[in-house]
């Protein structure tokens, strides 16, 4: 507390304590160019089109859903597939891809709509459907796993992607309070979510992903206007840039 | 965060003062260049810093009806007994829900009774307005859970306080007769009306796309703690309003006050060295290494550099925000001028820390006694005290062998706080001038 006065520390204090700092609300409809702090430009979309998928007691090396990206993986008469061959995270980009997708029985599935979460019924049919209805010479499915404590769940808010790079922004949340439910134990989740553009799986490097605790964690779009403005790089928000393989993910501190 | 209780002011001062100090590496080590560490008994060093610390509120000089308080807790404690305590996993099968409600519950009953052991009235009715909301977020999450509340009557109540906390900012007018209790008081109500608008502001600006108990819970605590502030800073300013006999506008005599404060602070500040200047620039001696030589880099990093005014939306807040800057600026400078005559605060023993902490006290003692106002002195004290506890919670943690080098930090701070505590009559004799008062 050096460098301000007594007063001045405990205003600051006082507006952030009231929850003015970290992530807007902003009014944001549809994809919208514009470059992320720190980033090459890229595209954001709030509210994307997706699914997330639920099973318990599972974790990153149990994975609920998985694919086969590569054609020369495939195999060509339809028997099963190699089990080197597959993946539980990356980019579904076409119908022959897309038709290795295999779900296992029994998860949950929920997506975000306009007046909250909405639960799913049948979960692997849900998944399916979603990569099903994309329109891959327009769309690719980007599918990411992750591990959430049982009495939370990760609400997809948002993601950004260029060509090299994706990102997924989520808040979690406490689930309702008639769920039964530890703090010990841990579910994972599957995350298939459309993105609006044809991407090739080949460019792209990297993936992150951001976790805001009790608020989506997104970018405020003033700082989205700043950094376009600006092209400045520096955001104190923004987190986690890591190969698809070992994602990590960043989470902020907050009450829920 | 939302929700819940608004930390006082003074609770979050402390909360600061952690928060940029825990950042802080030890700046050098003690057994370097061959020489030996000083080593310091941390048992000794914990019991000085266990030393009794001034009761010092920041001031309301206004007559506070006990009824206000005694009403608030009444309520807390009537919103704490709708509810089941403690909560079952039959009730309540989130665990992790569970936990989190129980731990309002906690903090809701730890400010009560922070509250009844306030120094003052205005610590007191603040624990309280966060008691409340703590409370109201733990009632209105088991009513959600039991269908008994529900979002939008929380909206709607939300709306109605910040209607009401606009209104009631603008209907503010700054009146007085004595221009120092009008300042306080005016400073006071209008801080208190905005904590209640911030505080059902502040979730809107938060993107949370799920409703369950603690949400709800979280958003009616809100509006729980903003209706309670709000109704403080009515019953002060009415209680305030009401003891006026002809009272006459304020608003010439703190715009001047603030103007003459700011020439005063513009025109030393002019003398000091800038914003950039490094330690070895701040006095024309060796410092490096020395409690001295950090307590006056701390004390400079707090000078108004960035020049001395404040908004314009809140006078008397801008007002006194430039009083307590100028306490610092005299304090650096006389702090600058006992190092540079010879003091570096040297200590090789805990009687040598006991010292440091007895001239930090007395002179928080001293400046109450002396200054010419007690209401801006205590204004101006109540933030040392503060930091003056939370340095000795620093301390305290010790048992062991201790370097004196790894407390350089912490004893600074002990030197700053006397610095400006000794400071502090003088800024209250120049804000009296400022102000025209005799």
């Amino acid at each position: 507390m050096v460098s301000l006065t007594r007063r001045r520390v405990l205003q600051g204090a006082t507006g952030l304590l009231a929850g003015l700092a970290g992530c807007g609300g902003d009014d944001f409809d549809g994809p919208t160019e514009a470059p992320l702090p720190g980033r090459d430009r890229g595209t954001f979309e709030r509210d994307p089109t997706h699914v997330i998928a639920r099973a318990s007691d599972r974790d990153h090396g149990d994975p609920i859903a998985e694919f086969v990206p590569d054609a020369a993986d495939r195999g060509t008469d339809g028997g099963t597939l190699p089990e080197y061959g597959r993946r539980s995270q990356g980019f579904i980009a076409g119908e022959a891809a897309a038709e290795t997708l295999s779900v296992v029985d029994g998860v949950t599935a929920e997506t975000r709509t306009d007046d909250g979460i909405e639960q799913l019924s049948a979960g692997a049919a849900a998944v399916r459907r979603l990569v099903a209805e994309t329109d891959f010479d327009r769309e690719t499915v980007y599918f990411e796993q992750r591990s959430v404590r049982e009495c939370h769940r990760l609400v997809l808010c948002a993601v950004s992607w260029t060509d090299r790079e994706v990102e997924t922004y989520y808040g979690r949340f406490l689930r309702e309070h008639d769920v039964v439910c530890s703090t010990d134990a841990h579910d994972a989740v599957a995350t298939f979510v459309r993105i609006p553009a044809a991407l090739d799986p080949d460019t792209v490097e990297s993936s992150g992903s951001a976790t805001g605790n009790g608020h989506c964690h997104v970018p405020p779009l003033e700082e989205i206007r700043a950094a376009t403005a600006t092209d400045t790089t520096a955001n104190g928000t923004e987190t986690a840039t890591d190969t698809a393989a070992a994602p990590q993910t960043a989470t902020e501190g907050g009450s829920e | 965060m939302t929700g819940d209780p608004r930390p006082t002011r003074r609770g979050v001062l402390a909360a600061v003062g952690a928060t940029a100090l825990s950042g802080c590496s030890v700046p050098w080590n003690g057994a370097g260049d061959g020489e030996t560490a000083v080593e310091l008994d941390g048992a000794a060093v914990a019991e000085v810093a266990s030393g009794e610390v001034p009761a010092v509120a920041d001031p309301l000089p206004v007559s506070v009806a006990d009824s206000s308080a005694d009403d608030s807790r009444e309520r807390a404690e009537s919103l704490l007994g709708t509810v089941p305590l403690p909560l079952e996993a039959d009730e309540m099968p989130n665990e992790a829900m569970r936990e989190e409600l129980t731990d309002r519950v906690e903090r809701a009953r730890d400010l009560l009774r922070e509250a009844a052991a306030a120094p003052g009235p205005r610590p007191r009715l603040e624990r309280l307005a966060s008691a409340r909301g703590a409370a109201r977020t733990v009632a209105a999450a088991w009513a959600f859970a039991n269908d008994e509340a529900d979002r939008e009557a929380v909206e709607e109540a939300a709306r109605d306080v910040r209607e009401d906390a606009t209104a009631f900012r603008e209907e503010w007018e700054y009146v007085g007769v004595d221009p120092v209790r009008a300042l306080v008081v005016s400073d006071v109500v209008e801080e208190w009306a905005g904590m209640a608008r911030r505080s059902v502001e502040g979730a809107e600006r938060r993107e949370r796309p799920v409703t369950n108990a603690v949400t709800v819970g979280e958003r009616a605590g809100d509006v729980e703690y903003g209706r309670a502030t709000l109704a403080n800073a009515r019953h002060v300013g009415e209680r305030y309003r009401e003891s006026l006999s002809e009272p006459r506008s304020m608003r010439s005599t703190f715009a001047d006050a603030r103007e003459s404060l700011s020439a005063t602070i513009e025109s030393r500040m002019a003398d000091l060295p800038g914003a950039e200047a490094g330690r070895s620039e701040l006095v024309d001696a060796d410092v490096e290494e020395t409690v001295a030589g950090q307590a006056l880099l701390d004390l400079h990093r707090g000078l108004p550099h960035d020049g001395a005014t404040a908004s314009d939306d809140r006078l008397p807040e801008a007002v006194l925000d430039q009083v307590d800057a100028l306490d610092r600026v005299v304090a650096f400078e006389r702090l600058r001028d006992r190092v540079a005559d010879g003091e570096r605060f040297t200590v090789e023993s805990a009687d040598d820390v006991a010292a440091l902490r007895s001239a930090a006290v007395d002179a928080i003692e001293r400046a109450r006694s002396e200054s010419a106002d007690e209401r801006l002195a205590q204004g101006l004290l109540w933030g040392a005290v503060e930091h003056l506890s939370y340095i000795d919670r620093q301390l305290a943690r010790y048992d062991d062998t201790v370097e004196a080098d790894h407390l350089t930090y912490d004893l600074a701070a002990y030197v700053v706080i006397e610095a400006t505590a000794a400071a502090t009559p003088t800024a209250c004799d120049e804000a009296l001038a400022a102000l025209g008062v005799e």
